[in-house]
């Protein structure tokens, strides 16, 4: 196995380790607030309990992107259109990348939505929970546009995915390319 | 010490220097310099190609370097453009002197048509070569004002035949010639000899047609006669034609068509495989450096890839045939990787890291030229690479050829995974398990350390030296990796 082979296998470990150890904390902190609440879910508590959710799920997606990035840089390395069919790549491996961003991001929220214990379930509730346009301006952007959690917070996810894997992706390129030219030199 | 120099003497030399400028390829080897001695150097018509035009064709787009490559006709200077036959060269005098001549040549060899060659007659050709020795021999001013050198032992080697018209004729007059010139210049000198001996019954075409089987001009028992004489003429005067010889033959015969007067094409055989070889053993091996004398007969057998050694890597111990030739089918897999790459375009600006390794745009750069498909002739490096990817790939057809036609002998029997079948070299798939990883990080680890920016600003050098340094990677890369495996 090639250096630079175990080098992104590592990244990627490295991410995946963090985003565990991530979850599990704020899983913890989490039901560590309804032990003092005792199940008792006022508005205040249950705005808290958003907030924290959103400050987790925006978390996972940076992070998500290093394992994306890392899946893309793998991908990258076996240049299978190149070698084999002579065809230029077409932002193929970057896409795969992003979609594996996405798909960690999503996954892992689900988790942590799944293992959280505190008012998060009762705020987005459809009956005795935040009302629709309250819960969706919570650390949010785009909440005043669009008037539901779930929606709200997909687009921002998404945005932030985006985003974080593009400027990680242009540091490594440009990182990579400099790197080259000093071995070069 | 001076370069060595291989000398081939008609069509067996030329088969045997072809078989050993393919076995240079085969096994990343720096070739001698080249002389061929042939009336007939003609590069032949749209059909088959012809021995001459083969090995022009390796000289002309080269190994690591270029290769100095010199074709000799030994004619007089014909100032008679008419006088094509050996009596209209020789032009004897009407009386005692033309009776002089019908008594030395019979009729058949008064009428050899030198001028396309000797045919079989070896009388012919020694004569004709002493005049055109006699007339200042301008041909051979390359041999003697250039590449013979005084520093050290110079090497060269002479190879031919026993059984046809030029070989048997001129190799002895041209043996003595370079000795003698050597000994006045007081000059080391280590002459060796790659004699064929005759190891083939010449058969007609299958479907021949009365004409063509007029045109054929050496019988077996033309080859059967020279050869039995020439090998006894060898046994009593070796020592002082050569310091070292082989002969190289097969007993019993493999069958060849004969080709007739018009082709002079290439025969891969094992016996020419073999030949080549011990050309190789004889101009840059160390184990024959002190012999003396006629060394044996040589011939080959079912599993000749076992057998001969050639040096491999970067300790350039001598490995087998069968290693070169597994490298080689890895080194295919990775120029035609190489030129997919190149042919596929500039690296995309999508990937989050760099997708190639430095090698594409220093190559680019070094050879001013620009990514494109090999089938795009003009683009350059990859026109170039395809040349030199071309050659490779023949090398590799040719093993296959050379196990076609020495079935009958049972030699060069070569297993299908080493030798793949024609039709299936060039195929990435059929290459890649020979490079002992997945293609991708061998692709990486070798051209990491190709440096097209150190090869110079000439951009056919760069091409080539950057194609042969990535061999030369290549079998660093796996003797390290076998070495680490032990």
């Amino acid at each position: 196995m090639s250096r630079d082979l175990i080098w992104w296998l590592l990244l990627a470990a490295l991410a995946l380790a963090a985003m565990g150890l991530f979850i599990a904390d704020q899983v913890q902190k989490a039901n560590q607030r309804n032990i003092l609440l005792q199940g008792n879910c006022e508005e205040a508590a249950m705005v808290e309990a958003v907030r924290s959710y959103k400050t987790v799920v925006l978390g996972l997606a940076v992070l998500s992107t290093v394992l994306g990035v890392s899946v893309s840089a793998l991908l990258t390395r076996r240049l299978q259109a190149e070698l084999y069919h002579g065809t230029p790549g077409t932002g193929r491996r970057f896409t795969v990348g992003v979609l594996v961003s996405l798909g960690v991001v999503v996954a892992a929220s689900a988790i942590f939505y799944l293992f959280d214990r505190s008012c998060l379930h009762a705020a987005v509730a459809s009956e005795g929970g935040l009302p629709a346009n309250v819960a969706s301006r919570v650390m949010s952007l785009v909440g005043n546009m669009v008037p539901n959690f779930w929606l709200a917070s997909t687009l921002e996810v998404l945005l932030v995915t985006f985003l974080s894997f593009f400027a990680l992706s242009r540091i490594l390129r440009l990182l990579s390319g400099q790197v080259a030219r000093l071995r070069r030199a | 010490m001076g370069a060595p120099i291989l000398i081939a003497v008609g069509g067996s030399g030329q088969h045997t220097m072809l078989s050993y400028l393919r076995l240079a390829r085969l096994c990343n080897l720096v070739p001698a310099r080249l002389m061929t001695i042939d009336a007939d150097l003609r590069q032949g018509d749209s059909g088959q190609p012809t021995t001459a035009s083969l090995i022009e064709k390796q000289a002309r787009v080269g190994f690591r370097d270029k290769v100095a490559w010199e074709p000799v006709r030994p004619l007089p200077e014909l100032n008679d453009p008419q006088a094509q036959t050996f009596e209209s060269l020789l032009r004897p005098v009407p009386g005692v002197e033309t009776d002089l001549f019908s008594a030395l040549f019979n009729q058949r060899q008064r009428e050899v048509r030198v001028v396309t060659g000797f045919h079989g007659h070896p009388s012919v050709a020694a004569s004709t070569f002493r005049m055109f020795l006699s007339d200042g021999a301008t041909g051979l001013s390359k041999l003697f004002k250039e590449w013979i050198s005084a520093g050290g032992e110079q090497r060269i080697v002479v190879a031919g035949s026993t059984f046809g018209g030029t070989g048997s004729g001129v190799m002895p007059v041209l043996t003595s010639y370079i000795k003698d010139w050597c000994a006045k210049k007081d000059l080391k000198l280590r002459l060796g000899g790659v004699i064929q001996v005759r190891w083939f019954d010449l058969g007609l075409p299958d479907q021949v047609t009365p004409e063509d089987k007029e045109k054929v001009d050496v019988t077996s028992h033309d080859l059967e006669r020279n050869s039995s004489c020439l090998v006894e003429y060898y046994r009593r005067n070796l020592e002082s034609m050569f310091h070292n010889a082989f002969l190289v033959g097969h007993y019993p015969h493999a069958s060849r068509k004969s080709t007739g007067v018009e082709q002079q094409p290439e025969h891969p055989h094992a016996v020419n495989l073999l030949a080549g070889y011990v050309a190789y053993q004889l101009l840059h091996g160390e184990e024959l450096s002190d012999t003396q004398g006629l060394l044996g007969l040589v011939t080959p057998d079912g599993s000749l890839e076992q057998h001969l050694h050639f040096p491999f890597g970067r300790s350039r111990r001598p490995q087998p045939l069968a290693r070169h030739i597994e490298t080689t089918n890895g080194e295919i897999a990775l120029h035609q990787s190489i030129l997919n790459v190149l042919s596929a375009g500039p690296p995309s600006g999508w990937d989050v890291v760099e997708p190639y390794p430095p090698f594409f745009s220093q190559l680019v750069q070094q050879s001013q030229g620009s990514y494109g498909g090999p089938n795009n002739r003009h683009t350059e490096p990859a026109a170039t690479w395809n040349e030199h990817f071309t050659m490779q790939k023949e090398a590799l057809s040719w093993l296959a050829a050379v196990r076609e036609n020495s079935f009958d002998i049972k030699a060069c029997q070569f297993p299908e995974e080493l030798v793949p079948p024609a039709r299936d070299i060039g195929k990435l798939s059929v290459h890649e398990p020979h490079l002992w990883g997945p293609l991708h990080d061998v692709f990486r680890t070798v051209l990491r350390r190709v440096q097209p920016i150190e090869y110079g600003d000439d951009p056919g050098s760069v091409i080539r030296r950057s194609f042969y340094t990535v061999r030369q990677e290549l079998e660093n890369f796996l003797e390290d990796k076998q070495r680490r495996a032990q």
